[in-house]
């Protein structure tokens, strides 16, 4: 059981992107976790409540066995539908949440606001949570201003990003030098538990100290994800919102929420330093948090699998290629190189592009694989096979490959310095 | 015999080649000995091979935690293996040794660096006991003694070839058949491993694996004795003991000695360091109060070379085979005698060649494949006289630590090339083509033949008696590389150990006649 204050999370929008990271979470620490939502969806553990933004907190959210200043109120559901500053559904259901909460005597309240929450924010959501903000307003009332959440499932913003990062190498994008503060969905859910322990009231950030341009960060995906690069062209705000149109009007390709794009144009800075040392929250760099994704890994198989077939000459055995990854993250504590997609395809193209000498990470990585490729079985079939004769035969032939391409590997090496 | 008060009548520290080979004539005369080391391994049984955890052939290369990978190029294979990192971990951190342009080796493992030496057994000539307070007769029963003990087997033809790979074999029978009188000499390797059945140690099985760990304990490992020993009950073994300091208290030497974190004093009328050169010196030099002054520590200037035998080019690699030395060779130049040890090199790993070849990684790959079967690596040591390595005790935050820097003596590289030249010019006329290119002069100490701070027989506050007696601490007996006098080209383990024996013999001579 935690040793914490507070026993009993309950959560709105807990099967959302975030929502299923807090409460995973959550139930690690030995808390009870409620999910009020329309939907019930089955997590063993997990009490589900139905409940719909715009309603007020139902009383059989609370845990009868805990008193409700042990209980723990976090707000992260969130209908994208509603643009209404006014009198919208999300500012009314937070009206609702916050007063049965605060009759209810609720412990502590936490509402998952934006890095983009501003009163003059460009899109409706930003100038929402703003608003929203202002509501939780009690000194055991927190509103954790997020930024740009990456990792985990691809949901939301980040599967929307995914899927462009690994659907194309260039994207006309608004304003990519725009400064972006990500934070690793995990890192979200941990931020959240330690505000529900600590006693800070008021507004606080969530996100890196260390703000990278968008395009930073979208290259950074396209890497992880794919071992590749991602070039953004930029184009003006307006001629973005009619290509997002256009875009959600054809078939097959992925579709662009306005309100995220005006979202980013309309991002601002926030410095979060202090408010992390306030939390004793960590956050990794963006390229780094990637690593322990499955993409990335998988990135980093497809990596293995280009270089043996480049070394051994056929596809490489799935423990060769186990053994590649986990060589890298134990040496290297690194992902997927970025290698042009042509390579995946054609490893044999590397014989001209390798450089001569040991230095640069490509010539460590294929003596690596080399080694590796040298300790197991596969290998001894590949280079036994065809007796003597055949043996010689190719050697010869390699060492002819060789001649040919070494006038090349020259000048791909002299390039590369 | 034994001690009066029940405490031992003889400390000896360390559990290598030279702490057992002392250990045995003492324990054999009934002296109590207790014998400390500061391994973490407390059990003294030899497990038969089939209890042997099967590790896969990719783990035992470079470890679960890949850490081989990291290995450089140009140390040893041998140095390179998980089994070695385990023998060679804590070493240089608890003795607080730092080296520069030198690669210390030493171990606190029990067995010490017998755990992963390359087992060459091979007496000095009587003309590299030059310099010695006695001669080469004086070494004649106690390597006798060794060979054995420790199960070294007989150097004829049939136990070479059957040992030996293809290409090794053609060029000695070709040296045998064009032999004559002149500066290179080669002959079989002599290998301390059993050929026959010894006490928990199975007879070599030729696998291939003898830089990973002989699986069958056929390659010798000083560890090995220590079941046997332990059947005297008067010999005591303790692991965990890590000698801090030396003292003397009155008539006895004191050791300072810490366990799991505790110190505690051990006393005894006699003891003997054999904790290895490094160790032993560390630990000297602080008991003499020999401290910030330069001393010089000998090792042997080692060179390596390949050579092809081109017959044997694209072969089939054998599935079994044996890792170790295959031919020993002696060159004598106009001031030296230089001499080697010619490895095969068919059951190395292939990326060990491939990283050396300038190939793009298939094309290097193949080309080791093919060459690998007919591929002889060979070694080439010169005398300790031409290393200019120093040692040091010093004291940096009130802690004492051992320094050695290593110095690149020009003398040594000319004279190593010549002899290098040589034995190419020696290899082609047996039929074997030098590798262009694979000369390289190894770093300083990358033999890891250590010797010589206190020489047996010498002059000064630093040299010893010749049974390896501390002139100013009577009864302190140095027993391991650091009292050699000289280092000869010949791999010095046998001696060391030889010379253990004969000093292990002097130490009951004594004490038993002072009990008369």
């Amino acid at each position: 059981m935690s040793s914490g204050r507070y026993s009993h999370f309950i959560i709105t929008g807990g099967t959302g992107y975030l929502g299923e990271a807090v409460t995973g979470l959550a139930l690690a620490a030995g808390l009870r976790v409620s999910l009020l939502s329309p939907h019930a969806k089955s997590r063993i553990g997990v009490r589900h409540i139905a409940w719909r933004l715009g309603e007020a907190l139902p009383e059989e959210a609370l845990d009868p066995e805990v008193p409700p200043a042990q209980q723990v109120l976090i707000h992260l559901a969130y209908d994208w539908r509603d643009t209404d500053c006014e009198a919208g559904i999300n500012l009314a259901g937070a009206y609702l949440l916050r007063d049965s909460a605060r009759d209810m005597q609720i412990g502590r309240c936490i509402f998952i606001s934006s890095q983009s929450a501003r009163p003059d924010a460009l899109n409706a959501y930003g100038r929402l949570k703003s608003h929203i903000e202002q509501l939780f307003d009690a000194p055991n009332e927190i509103s954790l201003r997020v930024g740009l959440v990456y990792g985990g499932p691809w949901k939301g913003q980040y599967g929307l990003l995914c899927r462009l990062a690994m659907a194309t190498s260039l994207i006309p994008m608004v304003l990519p030098h725009q400064l972006v503060q990500p934070i690793h969905r995990n890192e979200v859910a941990k931020g959240i538990m330690l505000a529900a322990e600590s006693s800070i009231a008021g507004t606080l950030g969530l996100a890196s100290a260390q703000p990278i341009p968008f395009s930073q960060f979208l290259d950074g995906l396209a890497w992880r994800l794919r071992g590749g690069r991602l070039r953004l062209i930029p184009i003006p705000l307006s001629l973005a919102l009619r290509l997002c149109i256009l875009v959600n009007k054809l078939p097959f390709l992925p579709r662009i929420d306005r309100e995220r794009i005006l979202g980013l144009a309309g991002t601002c800075v926030i410095s979060t330093k202090d408010d992390l040392d306030r939390l004793g929250l960590r956050i990794h760099p963006f390229t780094e948090g990637m690593l322990g994704e499955p993409a990335a890994r998988r990135a980093l198989l497809q990596e293995g699998r280009s270089f043996f077939r480049y070394v051994l000459g056929q596809v490489p055995d799935q423990s060769l290629l186990c053994h590649y990854c986990r060589a890298i993250i134990i040496n290297e504590a690194d992902g997927a190189m970025r290698l042009p997609r042509i390579l995946h395809f054609a490893p044999w193209l590397l014989r001209v592009v390798e450089p001569l000498g040991a230095s640069g990470v490509l010539a460590r990585r294929l003596k690596l694989a080399t080694a590796l490729a040298a300790a197991h079985p596969q290998t001894a079939q590949v280079l036994d096979h065809g007796g003597r004769a055949g043996r010689l035969a190719r050697l010869g032939s390699a060492l002819w490959l060789e001649m040919i391409a070494l006038p090349i590997r020259l000048l791909a090496t002299k390039m590369r310095q | 015999m034994r001690g009066e008060t029940g405490k031992p009548q003889v400390i000896i520290v360390g559990s290598g080649p030279a702490g057992v080979s002392v250990a045995w004539p003492i324990v054999r005369a009934g002296l109590q000995v207790l014998m400390i080391d500061a391994s973490q391994d407390s059990r003294c049984d030899l497990r038969p091979a089939s209890y042997t955890p099967k590790v896969a052939p990719w783990a035992s290369r470079f470890c679960n935690d890949f850490a081989g990978l990291k290995a450089p190029v140009d140390v040893s294979p041998k140095f390179t293996t998980p089994l070695a990192r385990s023998v060679l971990e804590g070493f240089a951190s608890r003795n607080g040794l730092v080296s520069r342009k030198f690669f210390a080796a030493g171990s606190l493992a029990q067995g010490g660096l017998s755990k992963i030496w390359g087992a060459l057994a091979e007496p000095f000539l009587a003309e590299e006991f030059a310099g010695f307070p006695f001669g080469a007769e004086a070494m004649t029963r106690s390597y006798a003694e060794i060979a054995h003990r420790i199960g070294i087997p007989s150097a004829s033809m049939e136990h070479f070839e059957r040992f030996a790979n293809p290409p090794a074999t053609q060029l000695y029978r070709r040296y045998l058949r064009q032999r004559r009188a002149g500066q290179f000499e080669l002959q079989a390797a002599v290998n301390a491993v059993n050929e026959t059945a010894m006490e928990g140690r199975e007879p070599c099985s030729r696998c291939g694996g003898c830089l990973y760990g002989c699986k069958g304990h056929s390659i010798y490992d000083s560890a090995f004795e220590l079941p046997a020993l332990q059947r005297f009950p008067n010999f005591d073994y303790a692991s965990d003991h890590f000698v801090r300091a030396m003292g003397t208290d009155g008539a006895a030497h004191v050791l300072e000695v810490e366990k799991q974190g505790l110190t505690k004093q051990l006393r005894a009328e006699t003891i003997v360091m054999a904790a290895g050169t490094i160790a032993t010196s560390h630990l000297v030099l602080r008991h003499l109060n020999w401290l910030e002054r330069p001393v010089p520590l000998l090792t042997n200037p080692a060179a390596a070379a390949a050579f092809l035998v081109p017959g044997f080019i694209g072969s089939t690699r054998p599935s079994e085979s044996f890792s170790l030395g295959q031919l020993f060779y002696r060159f004598r130049t106009d001031s030296t005698l230089a001499a080697g040890v010619i490895y095969g090199a068919d059951t190395l790993p292939l990326d060990i060649f491939a990283a050396r070849l300038p190939f793009s990684r298939p094309a290097a790959l193949r080309t080791a494949h093919a060459l690998a079967p007919a591929l002889l690596v060979s070694t080439c040591y010169l005398p300790g006289h031409f290393s200019k390595n120093v040692l040091y005790v010093h004291t940096k935050n009130s802690e004492q630590h051992i320094s050695i820097e290593g110095c690149d003596n020009p003398e040594a590289e000319i004279e190593l090339r010549l002899v290098l030249k040589g034995l190419s010019k020696q290899m082609r006329q047996l039929g074997a083509v030098p590798v262009p290119f694979s000369k390289s002069i190894l770093t300083a100490g990358a033999d890891a033949h250590y010797g010589g701070v206190f020489p047996m027989g010498g002059e000064g506050t630093l040299s010893t008696t010749e049974w390896g007696e501390l002139k100013s601490y009577p009864n302190i007996f140095l027993a391991d590389g650091s009292v050699l006098s000289r280092l000869p080209a010949t791999h010095p383990t046998l001696t060391i150990m030889a010379n253990a024996d004969r000093i292990g013999h002097e130490i009951v001579r004594r004490l038993t006649k002072s009990e008369r």
